[in-house]
């Protein structure tokens, strides 16, 4: 007998794209076999979501008439089943032009079909103008403006999109009619994250750096690809969208756009949808030609995948180009000869604006709106006890340890390589510096490493250089960094972060490789302060290295720089926490005055500042050369004497590496003087109801007479814990434990942070 | 009369039967006076204080009349249209603890309820979240084919809230055997990041019923422990003392024979078939337990009048007793799901008691 349930798990429990779809597919023909007419339907709808969410939607289309024709076929299934019959329609009306080998007059009956079920159904016809418009923006401009006014018109009802699609779909609507401003204006909910789906904001994003780009705005198109870039990584069913940006990376970062090539080309080799296709291939195609301007052969080893020769030098980049405008032009040909315009002819012959173009834009028009750059690679230095190995010798390490090795190139004293750590790609540039060149290092001493160990620390001449971009967030980067140090160069005697200008101690190092939340925000940048004691100014260091711009600060004088330092800290922090510069009107920090007045400092309030500031000063001056990367004291809303609060942020970090780190405490705990831990103590219903809130943090002292469990006796009184009061003892554990001070024999006291620092930490 | 200064008197009542009574006097009164907008509105208070306070048999009574209401007033469809939807949310729910409300009659409020999310423009989570979970002891495919879409769709304002969501896969995972993905689900609520009304102890108490049937004692005692205070004298959670009652019947008798007595008054005023239900079958397990102790446990330290059904009654009569009412239950539930899911908690422990016979 056919059991469904079974092929449902086995389904779910297999990941997205080609081995789930295979796994739909089998489950279809059981039910077939079966004639199981619901569980027929019910798994065609998933093999036309998983083709049309997750993949290229040429599966889906192929099914999509079959899956009608059954649906028709068994009227006893409609009131189950229309809407997602009808919801599986609107994909394919979202994604039949995309394929020439369907006609235009099969397209319109689809169209045609989809509006007669919608009234038959009681459906609204918005769905259908929606789906009409965006068909005809590419196909019959003139039709498509009738179109979106119907689809303005009509309410919205059960069939129609996502609050955030439809609004990406107005954003779409009016950069058609090259009305940025309105475009702007209708997508800030989408913008400052209002409105989200699983498309939005990466749909849009790379809209409007596309818009940008062909606008002559290649910054302004660049920090969007950069946005949408973040969200897309690893995701096949954005190829398009990924074609946008090799266009855009083509012009202002050929390198950066090589680099999306590799990890996106197996994904354009699988695609057989040709709309997607043929947007990578220009993409492609315009990112070759310009990296042929600099070099006539690629040597990278992804390039094997395609079907073009290699030669005894490498790969001809003509050649490459060559083979990518000719899939671009072929489909454009066949989509345009289906839609009898040239629409995506001209698209693929349309020059590409030039890279200086932005910076032909007044001064005036030049406004600051945004944080993200490019990143900059990230340079540390790791200092060795012997002679730093060679390059070869580099190799043979990289391969005995059990990190996955994706390509290897070693040259003299440089290994350049891709690895894999913890399911994340890290491109390496591994160098051997010369002990006869080592350079005197200017940096500060981080996480309790002694100054003095510092300095002998920068004497010793034995040193090895990683350059590397940084894969992720700022705090998960650093925490593979340190992970893969760690593994590669276990008898290391520091590493020196020149991009932060910090100094690490191996044990932290070793630490830091171990648990991800050790990592604060802190340590990925420096705040440095120069200047005159009446005008101070302080910038980071570190913030580039994550796609920002380093945020500085002027207006600062000897009395307040304290204040004004913290001030830049936490934003800083803040910025590294939300891989980000903040919007407008986000809250990055509340300050306090000394009379606990609150102010939220916004970015808005920067900005707003600037507004009140003389146009020709040197702060708006300064800003519109840096922008976004400035904080200016005057105006600002906060007073001078500000407090900021904590996060909570920080809290959770320290909670959750307390209970990592649990196992290791419960064996240091005895061996030391005295013991503070802060529990989290649960209170019961009739008192969460009373003070709105459901833990408790409480003090308690570690009983180190107690030798079998690990007892601590209360040190403080709660009101809403009344079960516990001072003196009474609880055992400590994984789950209840949230921070812990630990005060040994000689005075010093620590904290899970310094961890490392404890005498005998198995860490 | 004033409408509004009555309802605001609800709210000084004792939470269950006595404000029920006053909200159907309220009921009476606006339908005399016939004012629409009161007429709705009390019987949407008296299906909320059933749910909450109630054992859910008087939402089931009340449920029709606001659905006649409701579509045959525009100007109720205009003002209620969300707090009808939170209403028909309670009834998916709880229309499955009633037998007598036939499968096909649950599939088409479930149907109605779908097209009223989909009317206005709501996420079908719930929809799916519900109907798995009535699915679960029905049909274990479209109990899974619905739990991934729950999964998939959104949260909105009629989803019932983060807790929840968490533990329905709880339930869901635990249902197909999956712990470990249920302990990773369930982490936010027992770390009490995530509360509701019956949330932590439902959460515990599906854990409780999955360490049960494997004969995991250690582990369902230990979430037993957390349960229990919370759920004492509780109508609402009848279904959980049972529970607890057949696992005390393995691990601590005695404590079943306190839960017993604190509870059967709940038991006899109950109306709600599930939740009486599952009492029983937890006192039957209990009962036939006590019964079979060495050296014999004398006297169950009850009053009971002497109307009542198992007045004089020793243990083993007693279990006989609750053996009979369970199994009148099971068999409806089980005739209307096309399962045996119950029948099988009901024999539980049969084999244990052979071996030990």
């Amino acid at each position: 007998m056919f059991d469904p349930h079974p092929l449902i798990e086995k389904i779910h429990a297999l990941p997205h794209g080609e081995a789930r779809l295979s796994a739909v597919s089998d489950a279809m023909h059981q039910a077939d076999e079966a004639q199981a007419h619901y569980w027929r339907l019910y798994f065609r709808y998933e093999y036309l979501t998983e083709s049309n969410i997750y993949g290229d939607n040429f599966k889906g289309l192929l099914c999509f008439p079959e899956y009608l024709r059954i649906f028709d076929e068994h009227p006893e299934l409609e009131e189950d089943m229309s809407h997602d019959v009808m919801w599986a329609f609107k994909w394919l009306l979202d994604n039949a032009a995309d394929f020439y080998q369907i006609s235009m007059e099969q397209i319109l009956d689809y169209f045609e079909e989809f509006k007669l079920r919608s009234q038959a159904y009681g459906l609204s016809l918005r769905t259908y103008y929606m789906k009409r418009a965006k068909f005809d923006m590419a196909v019959n401009p003139d039709a498509a403006q009738i179109s979106y006014a119907n689809f303005k018109h009509y309410p919205r009802s059960r069939n129609s999109d996502c609050e955030a699609c439809e609004c990406n779909f107005d954003m779409e609507y009016y950069l058609s009619q090259n009305d940025i401003k309105s475009a702007l204006e209708i997508a800030q909910p989408i913008l400052n994250g209002e409105k989200t789906c699983a498309e939005i904001p990466h749909v849009t994003y790379a809209e409007l750096a596309h818009y940008y780009f062909y606008h002559d705005q290649p910054t302004e198109a660049e920090y969007y690809a950069l946005l949408c870039e973040r969200k897309i990584q690893n995701r096949p069913e954005f190829l398009k969208e990924k074609g946008y940006l090799l266009e855009i990376y083509s012009v202002t970062d050929p390198g950066h756009g090589w680099k999306l090539l590799k990890y996106a080309l197996g994904d354009f080799m699988r695609c057989k949808n040709p709309m997607m296709r043929m947007t990578f291939a220009r993409g492609a195609y315009h990112l070759i030609t310009a990296a042929a301007k600099s070099t006539e052969y690629a040597q990278s080893g992804f390039l094997s995948v395609l079907p073009v020769a290699r030669e005894e030098e490498g790969w001809n980049m003509k050649t490459l180009a060559d083979f990518f405008y000719e899939i671009a032009d072929d489909i454009a040909l066949r989509l345009d000869h289906r839609n009898q315009n040239q629409y995506y002819q001209t698209m693929l012959k349309k020059p590409l604006p030039d890279a200086s173009a932005s910076a032909q834009i007044s001064e005036e028009q030049k406004q600051p709106q945004h944080g993200l750059i490019k990143r900059q690679q990230s340079q540390f230095v790791t200092v060795l006890p012997y002679t730093a190995p060679s390059a070869a010798q580099m190799e043979e390490k990289i391969r005995a340890s059990l990190l996955e090795v994706l390509s290897m190139n070693t040259e003299e004293n440089t290994c350049i390589c891709s690895v894999m750590l913890d399911q994340n790609p890290l491109d390496l540039i591994l160098v051997s510096l010369p002990e006869e060149d080592a350079q005197p290092l200017i940096v500060e001493t981080a996480n309790g490493f002694d100054p003095d160990d510092l300095e002998n620390l920068l004497k010793i001449p034995y040193r090895m250089l990683l350059v590397t971009e940084l894969p992720a967030g700022g705090q998960k980067s650093y925490y593979l960094i340190m992970k893969l140090l760690a593994i590669l160069f276990p008898e290391m005697l520091g590493v020196i972060s020149i991009t932060a200008m910090k100094a690490f101690s191996p044990a932290w190092v070793q630490f830091a490789g171990n648990y991800e939340s050790v990592i604060r925000p802190k340590d990925v940048y420096s705040i440095y302060i120069a200047g005159k004691a009446e005008d101070l100014h302080m910038n980071t260091f570190g913030l580039a290295s994550l796609g920002m711009r380093e945020l500085e600060l002027s207006g600062a004088n000897a009395d307040n720089f304290g204040h004004y330092a913290a001030l830049l800290d936490r934003t800083a922090a803040f910025c590294v926490e939300n891989e980000n510069l903040p919007d407008e009107g986000q809250i990055i920090t509340m300050c306090y005055d000394s009379e606990m007045n609150e102010y939220p400092l916004k970015w808005q309030n920067i900005t707003d500042a600037l507004k009140t500031l003389p146009p020709d000063s040197t702060a708006v001056k300064a800003y519109r050369e840096i922008p976004s990367g400035m904080l200016i004291t005057e105006g600002l809303p906060a007073p001078k004497e500000i407090e900021l609060t904590n996060t909570r942020r920080e809290f959770f970090r320290t909670r959750a590496l307390t209970k990592e780190t649990f196992e290791i405490f419960q064996k240091i705990v005895r061996r030391c003087e005295s013991a503070l831990v802060k529990l989290e103590i649960e209170l019961n219903e009739e008192m969460i109801d009373q003070y709105d809130y459901s833990i408790e943090l409480l003090f308690a002292e570690i009983d180190m007479d107690e030798t079998e469990k690990l007892i601590a006796v209360m040190a403080q009184e709660s009101e809403a814990v009344p079960e516990y009061a001072i003196g009474d003892r609880i055992e400590v554990t994984q789950d209840n434990i949230v921070d812990w001070r630990i005060r040994t024999s000689d005075g010093n006291i620590f904290t899970p942070e310094e961890l490392y620092l404890l005498q005998g930490a198995d860490l | 009369m004033d409408f509004s200064q009555t309802e605001m008197g609800f709210c000084l009542l004792e939470r269950g039967e006595p404000r029920l009574a006053a909200i159907r006097e309220a009921i009476a009164e606006a339908d005399q006076k016939n004012n629409l907008f009161w007429r709705f509105q009390f019987r949407y208070d008296y299906l909320e204080e059933s749910v909450f306070c109630g054992d859910r048999y008087f939402a089931m009574i009340i449920f029709p009349e606001m659905l006649a209401l409701y579509d045959q007033n525009e100007e109720l469809r205009n003002h209620f249209s969300h707090d009808f939807l939170v209403c028909f949310r309670w009834i998916v729910e709880a229309a499955p603890e009633f037998p007598q409300i036939s499968k096909a009659e649950i599939d088409s409020y479930f149907r109605m309820f779908k097209k009223m999310l989909l009317e206005q423009g709501k996420s079908l989570s719930i929809y799916y979240m519900k109907r798995s979970l009535f699915y679960m002891h029905v049909d274990k495919a479209i109990a899974a084919a619905d739990f991934y879409r729950f999964l998939d769709e959104p949260l909105d304002d009629v989803s019932d809230g983060r807790a929840l969501y968490y533990d329905q896969q709880c339930m869901y995972y635990l249902s197909i055997g999956e712990e470990e993905k249920a302990l990773e689900a369930a982490k936010l609520i027992f770390a009490g990041k995530l509360k509701s009304n019956a949330l932590p102890q439902a959460t515990y108490h599906d854990f409780i019923r999955f360490y049960l049937v494997r004969k995991q004692y250690a582990h369902a005692m230990h979430y037993a422990f957390l349960t229990e205070h919370r759920v004492l004298s509780d109508p609402y959670y009848l279904d959980i003392i049972g529970t607890l009652m057949s696992l005390y019947s393995v691990t601590k008798p005695a404590d079943g024979l306190r839960l017993f007595r604190m509870h059967y008054i709940l038991y006899q005023q109950s109306k709600n078939p599930f939740l009486k239900m599952q009492f029983a079958i937890g006192a039957y397990h209990l009962f036939h337990a006590l019964s079979h102790i060495q050296p014999p446990v004398k006297e169950m330290m009850i009053q009971l009048d002497q109307e009542d059904p198992i007045y004089g009654y020793s243990l083993k009569e007693t279990a006989a007793y609750f053996y009979h009412e369970a199994d009148k239950a099971v068999r409806k539930f089980d005739a209307r799901n096309g399962t045996n899911d119950f029948s099988e908690m009901l024999a539980l422990f049969d084999k244990e008691f052979l071996n030990r016979g």
